[in-house]
């Protein structure tokens, strides 16, 4: 086979590897940015946690808030609601972002998917 | 978990996986199965008290041999290799009365757990919830995995379903009995192709029909994605809270791309691959 050819076929197969692995990623992300509460489903987006911040420095300590599927679910306790989804964004985006970070300087298809090919 | 063994597939098996893995990502769950006899019998003794370890109720639901003698599925091992046989997945739309607890999440024997995310349903406002959007490894969604066909209705997937005991559960699954019992005239009213029974196309057909003959938000979503890895793709490696899959390329047989799959629950429908390692998922989960 032409080397070149050859090279770009293998760039092709690692750029593939990559687009599937980080989409892998961002689908566990999007699941660990979910949160329930009271029977609601909440996507914690930066909007959520800046207006239940609004809403407690409004001296707000319950709220009805509006859930992904348009249900007004009433939040008994805004304060801890808000704490809950500000630990959850941090702890899930923090680790998309170590995990962001290992595969974007991952150069071979075997450290994209953290594997060594001798144990398979 | 519902499991009912075939000639090709132990279910039973597969389920005792998939519950380790299950009581392992979410230890406060219970986790029952429904089985029959014939699938218990061929347990082995030692297989036996792992059973009893990870179920809080096994429950007998005899199946029906004859019509399911009709129902073929093709078991697909990659594009390499595949075999058919008798495919018994005509139980569930019992699950309402055989349930022992208020609030149910049911889900395949394929459904690998590696994540809390299951947790995030209990307590739910609604009733009855099921994902409507399948998300594959390779991103290769077709219009088959969103629609009964191209001008019916939209595709529910029921591989995994939670439900609290309603009167609106009691009547969709009502419903779902029916559909499963005139499935040949509802295939001609609903126009879908193929011979085998499936569960999605009913749940589908009684969503549709509960919401007023109209596609609405009547039953919602999950609050979690759902993710499938078809059975073009092989599984090649189990570790803890990860799994490595070989994805097929559907246009290209013999081409596979590596893809590892980590704090995240996802649908193996390549029974085979699990099988081969079922040893590896009890050594690690159970």
């Amino acid at each position: 086979m032409d080397e070149r050819l050859e090279r770009a076929l293998e760039f092709s197969n690692y750029r593939v590897t990559l687009h599937q692995q980080l989409e892998t990623l961002k689908f566990k992300m999007r699941n660990g940015l979910t949160h329930s509460c009271n029977g609601g489903t909440f996507h914690i987006s930066q909007e959520l946690i800046g207006f239940c911040n609004s809403l407690i420095l409004d001296e707000q300590t319950e709220s009805v808030l509006l859930d992904i599927n348009e249900l007004p679910i009433l939040i008994p306790d805004l304060p801890e609601f808000y704490e809950e989804i500000y630990s959850k964004y941090f702890e899930t985006l923090n680790e998309y972002s170590a995990e962001y970070e290992k595969l974007r300087k991952a150069r071979k298809v075997a450290a994209i998917v953290d594997i060594d090919p001798e144990e398979i | 978990m519902f499991a009912h063994n075939n000639t090709l597939c132990n279910y039973v098996e597969m389920a005792i996986g998939a519950a380790a893995m299950a009581k392992h990502f979410l230890p406060e769950t219970s986790v029952s199965l429904v089985t029959d006899e014939s699938s218990m019998s061929k347990i082995p003794s030692a297989k036996m008290a792992q059973i009893e370890e990870l179920f809080e109720h096994i429950i007998l639901k005899e199946i029906d041999w004859n019509s399911d003698k009709e129902n073929i599925k093709v078991y697909k091992d990659t594009g390499y290799h595949q075999e058919k046989a008798e495919w018994h997945n005509t139980t569930r739309k019992s699950v309402y009365d055989l349930t022992p607890y208020d609030e149910t999440v049911m889900i395949d024997t394929d459904y690998l757990i590696q994540s809390k995310c299951m947790d995030l349903v209990w307590g739910s406002e609604e009733d009855f919830r099921i994902n409507k959007d399948i998300n594959y490894l390779n991103n290769t969604k077709t219009h088959d995995d969103q629609f009964l066909n191209p001008f019916s209705i939209p595709l529910y997937w029921a591989t995994v379903v939670y439900f609290r005991k309603t009167e609106r559960t009691r009547l969709l699954f009502d419903l779902i009995a029916h559909i499963q019992e005139n499935y040949q005239y509802y295939k001609y009213m609903y126009k879908f192709k193929g011979d085998l029974y499936r569960n999605d196309f009913s749940f589908s057909i009684a969503i549709h029909m509960l919401a007023g003959f109209l596609e609405n938000k009547e039953f919602n979503s999950l609050p979690f994605q759902y993710l499938a890895s078809p059975d073009r793709d092989d599984l090649i490696q189990v570790k803890e809270n990860e799994l490595k899959l070989l994805v097929g390329i559907p246009s290209e047989s013999w081409s596979f791309t590596l893809i590892n799959v980590n704090g995240t629950d996802i649908h193996i429908m390549n029974k085979f691959s699990i099988g081969r390692h079922l040893d590896k998922i009890l050594e690690l989960y159970l």
